[in-house]
């Protein structure tokens, strides 16, 4: 089975169009996170997270008068299925998950509650993931355009950062409007999503960097760009749908756990494949990166 | 790369061998039955086989086997505090105003924002921490040694109380300066598992005053509360009290007596408690114990209040209330029991502030059931102590001088029980009474064995996942590894032909050292990581599709069969490496900042690259020569490509 051979798609010609979409995707991400903000998960607002399962279904309102009579209950939603309940506190001692289950089993006298996990964190230490979530975002993004500017140039380790933050802020923007919780685990996300989408973004530059020769018999940059995604087109979309494939198995069968995890990286995919083709090369094509690599190359 | 083909071949099987000695041990282990492993159990050579089996096996983590995960915090303002004998007013403003600023910024040195504060009052350190320091440099280098050693101490004591306790591969370990990082695998009950560890299990014997001037000592605080007007403020409302006061008919056998003047009814009569005229008293109820005994009692629902009558918070420490103390004498303490001692009710006890004998002494401590005379107390648990000479010489003097008198056996400021002293006690065995059941009995006799904590310790964070979640975990983790191998080797050969099937073996491969690598060198699998595998799995054979989207290109170009191996290995290489070395850097970025499943995760991906590099390059390589390598010119590869179509393109 053979797609996407010798095509000759003009991306870069696109490019403008592709500014808009990008931009304006950014733009209502970063306004819903201003607007709505993040579903934060216990890890970086402090407080205690209960996983909650009853033996039946239960009505989540029900759920919720009960324990916010007691405590400042400021989350309650569903885990998986209806038997299973994720509440969120904002007291957090030894004595609150023994509290909660006996108040649940008080008013859930026929349904009896388990509990399935406990997640405390004081308000020091989520303040203290919060600070550290970002520099380790920080330094993985810089790692990224040192090694890029070693191997390349440092105008293409930027023109990559510009992909991954692109990539980073829309996912944001789906966290926000799905209400996914955000944890530690959807920081590794993340931070996963920048490794995959720079993973795209180099096998494109590598092309490029390798069909720069072009140059010498009269193409211009322009073209030696549009011949290089055109070439590793079929690969980008192959590696894509496969790890596609693997994200939506984990998405369905992974777990209530791994499911924001999940979601991130689904969207992280889609988004970063896109940007390797859309973003992050004609970026190179505005900065004229060519002639940079080919000046540093002598 | 080595060259020769069966040196290539043997360095392929010496992997797979080993991988496989490695997961051996987990294959067998996961492989037997519940009922296989009672049986084992059931002999000691099979226990050790187990147990063996099990160490072997792939690390679980905690999110997986379910546990404890625990970050504690030495408090270093109490610590810093106790090492101060005499403290004066001055003392307690500098010392409190630093702590409050250490408070909010915790990653500075406590010393150091004591020592600005010192100096900047003028006052010097060696007033108070003094003694054997020449200056505050001196003092400051001490309470660092100090603070150092106490966390120190804490990780070995508590260290200590987890074996004791029984459980299988905890990790204690200390993060930065203050924290020690507690994780304990497969514990049912968090509750006891905390106690254990949180508390400071200081152990004190403290004289209890008599009835008469305890009685006196509450009156005082009477006085006192009359007079400062905030006891209005804060008025239980009268509903509860009533209630308290009816209550007191439920003290089950015994006469209920009000605390004097005994005949006055006041408590049942709620005009007279609202008139005020005894703050205090009205929330105690005093009770005649046999023929001498004389106990006091709080109702549990007001024993908050009381407490917040008496004591207030600074910071994290609770703290009795200069007013308080002064009304009630400098020598003497207020207490309450650890727990109810009649349903309903909490004892409240006046004793001698100084302890008569602390803990220290302790050399042995032991859970058992006690059989003494009292027949009150057959079958209830208990914890015998053994001292040492020293201490044992002290006891015998403290109990022999103090006959007929009470001692409260004081456990980290609670009351554990108020005995009555008998007889002289010389032999340095004494018995703790007051715990409710064996459990908790053991678990004191540990934490008095392993010693008190040098300074309190705080848990600022703490992730407890049931055994079932765990299980849940794996089993979804397992079902979504299978399908995503599944989907994804089928899509490899749908699309690439044999050469499909040749990515897949090496994707096979791929899992097996992954797994082989982890559980060879101990590391540990999580949930995160389950995802990270499987992520991989997608990720790996992007390297054979860059690899074989290569040689495609150079069939079209039409080359030889080997020529365009040779070319298509060699021409994606270079874009294999600079890909998976970046997301290695992200992985290491992870694997610094992470916790626990995060880290695993990070470890995972990292390792997944290097067998991705090692599977998609090496592996491969030597699969498609092997089976292209004596191919003739006219030999198609088996990898997708429309021949027929090029064929007619060329002509």
């Amino acid at each position: 089975m053979e797609f996407l051979v010798n095509k000759n798609y003009a991306f870069v010609a696109l490019r403008s169009k592709a500014y808009l979409v990008s931009g304006s995707l950014i733009i209502l991400s970063l306004l819903l996170f201003f607007v709505m903000d993040l579903n934060y998960g216990v890890d970086f607002v402090g407080g205690t997270s209960l996983e909650v399962k009853f033996k039946d279904p239960v009505e989540l309102e029900k759920v919720r008068t009960v324990v916010s009579s007691k405590f400042g209950a400021d989350r309650i939603q569903n885990f998986g299925s209806p038997n299973d309940v994720l509440i969120h506190v904002i007291e957090q001692n030894d004595k609150v998950a023994g509290e909660v289950l006996n108040l649940l089993n008080a008013n859930f006298a026929t349904n009896q509650a388990e509990i399935r996990s406990v997640s405390q964190v004081g308000p020091k230490i989520g303040e203290e993931l919060k600070s550290s979530a970002v520099w380790a975002t920080l330094w993985g993004l810089f790692f990224i355009v040192v090694y890029l500017a070693i191997r390349f140039h440092w105008k293409w380790g930027l023109a990559a950062v510009v992909a991954l933050s692109h990539d980073v802020l829309i996912t944001l923007g789906v966290f926000v409007v799905l209400r996914l919780e955000f944890s530690l685990g959807a920081v590794a996300a993340f931070l996963t999503i920048v490794g995959y989408s720079v993973n795209d973004t180099i096998v494109v530059f590598d092309r490029i960097r390798e069909n720069l020769r072009l140059l010498k018999r009269g193409l211009t940059f322009e073209q030696v760009v549009d011949k290089s995604i055109n070439e590793t087109l079929s690969r980008t979309i192959m590696t894509s749908l496969m790890t596609l494939l693997s994200v939506i198995v984990l998405l369905l069968l992974g777990g209530e756990v791994i499911r924001p995890f999940a979601w991130a990286l689904l969207t992280g995919i889609l988004v970063g494949t896109y940007s390797s083709v859309f973003v992050a090369s004609p970026v190179l094509i505005e900065w004229q990166a060519g002639e940079d690599l080919k000046a540093k190359a002598k | 790369m080595v060259k020769n083909k069966n040196v290539r071949l043997g360095i392929i099987l010496v992997c797979i061998a080993l991988s496989l000695v490695a997961l051996w041990p987990t294959f067998k282990f996961y492989g037997l039955s519940n009922d296989d492993k009672a049986k084992m159990r059931e002999s000691a050579e099979g226990t050790k086989e187990l147990n063996d089996l099990q160490g072997k096996s792939i690390n679980l983590g905690l999110d997986l086997k379910g546990g404890i995960h625990l970050v504690l915090e030495a408090d270093v303002v109490t610590l810093f505090e106790n090492l101060v004998k005499t403290k004066d007013n001055e003392f307690v403003r500098i010392f409190e105003k630093a702590a409050a600023e250490y408070r909010t910024d915790q990653e500075s040195n406590f010393a150091g924002v004591l020592e600005n504060h010192f100096s900047e009052a003028g006052l010097p350190m060696i007033n108070y921490w003094g003694e054997k320091h020449k200056d505050d440099a001196g003092v400051v280098r001490f309470l660092n040694d100090e603070a150092k050693d106490a966390v120190d101490r804490a990780q070995s004591i508590i260290r200590n109380r987890v074996d004791q306790f029984g459980v299988s591969e905890p990790t204690i370990q200390k993060q930065g300066d203050h924290r020690i990082i507690v994780e304990l695998p497969g514990i049912d009950d968090p509750v006891i598992a905390k106690n254990l560890i949180q508390q400071t299990a200081l152990l004190e014997f403290k004289l209890l005053r008599d009835p008469q001037d305890a009685g006196n000592i509450f009156e005082r605080l009477d006085t006192y509360f009359a007079r400062i007007d905030t006891l209005n403020a804060q008025k239980m409302t009268t509903d509860s009290i009533t209630n308290a006061a009816k209550d007191t008919a439920k003290l089950s056998g015994l006469s209920a007596e009000l605390l004097k003047p005994e005949s006055d009814t006041a408590t049942t009569d709620t005009a007279a408690v609202q008139s005020g005229n005894k703050p205090f008293t009205q929330y105690i109820i005093g009770q005649q114990i046999g023929q001498t005994g004389y106990d006091f009692y709080v109702a549990a629902q007001n024993l908050e209040f009381v407490k917040s009558l008496l004591f207030m918070k600074v910071g994290d420490r609770t703290k009795i209330k200069p007013g308080v103390q002064a009304a009630i004498g400098e020598s003497n303490e207020i207490l309450f029991s650890n727990k109810e001692v009649h349903e309903g009710f909490y004892a409240a006890y006046v004793v001698k502030k100084a302890a008569e004998l602390s803990g220290a002494v302790v050399t042995e401590a032991k859970q058992d059931i006690y059989q003494g005379m009292d027949p009150g107390m057959a079958g209830r648990p208990i914890v015998t102590l053994k001292m040492t000479p020293d201490g044992s010489k002290r006891w015998a003097v403290v109990t022999g001088a103090n006959i007929n008198k009470r001692i409260a056996v004081v456990l980290d400021d609670k009351v554990q029980s108020a005995p009555n002293i008998i007889e002289k006690i010389s032999g340095g065995n004494t018995q703790i009474t007051g715990m409710d059941n064996m459990e908790e009995a053991k678990s004191l006799a540990i934490a008095l064995r392993a010693g008190s904590l040098p300074a309190p310790v705080h848990i600022i964070e703490e992730r407890t996942i049931g055994p079932s979640l765990g299980a849940d975990s794996i089993d979804s983790g397992k079902l979504a590894f299978w399908v995503a191998f599944i989907v994804v080797a089928i899509a490899m050969i749908v699309y690439y032909r044999n050469s499909g099937g040749v990515a897949d073996m090496a994707l096979v491969l791929n899992v097996l050292f992954l797994m082989g690598i982890l559980t060879g060198f101990g590391f540990t699998l999580t949930l995160p990581g389950i995802a990270g595998m499987i992520l991989t799995m997608g990720m790996a054979v992007d390297a054979n599709v860059l690899i074989y989207e290569r040689i495609r290109e150079e069939i079209r170009l039409g080359k030889t069969v080997r020529a365009s191996i040779e070319t298509g290995f060699s021409k994606a290489f270079v874009t294999i490496l600079d890909a998976n070395l970046t997301t290695f850097g992200t992985g290491l970025v992870l694997f610094q900042f992470g916790t626990g499943p995060i880290k695993g995760f990070a470890l995972t991906l990292m390792i997944g690259i290097i067998t991705t590099i090692f599977c998609g390059v090496f592996v491969t390589r030597v699969l498609m020569d092997l089976i292209y390598d004596r191919a003739t010119t006219e030999q198609r590869i088996s990898i997708g490509v429309d021949y027929d179509r090029i064929a007619t393109q060329k002509v």
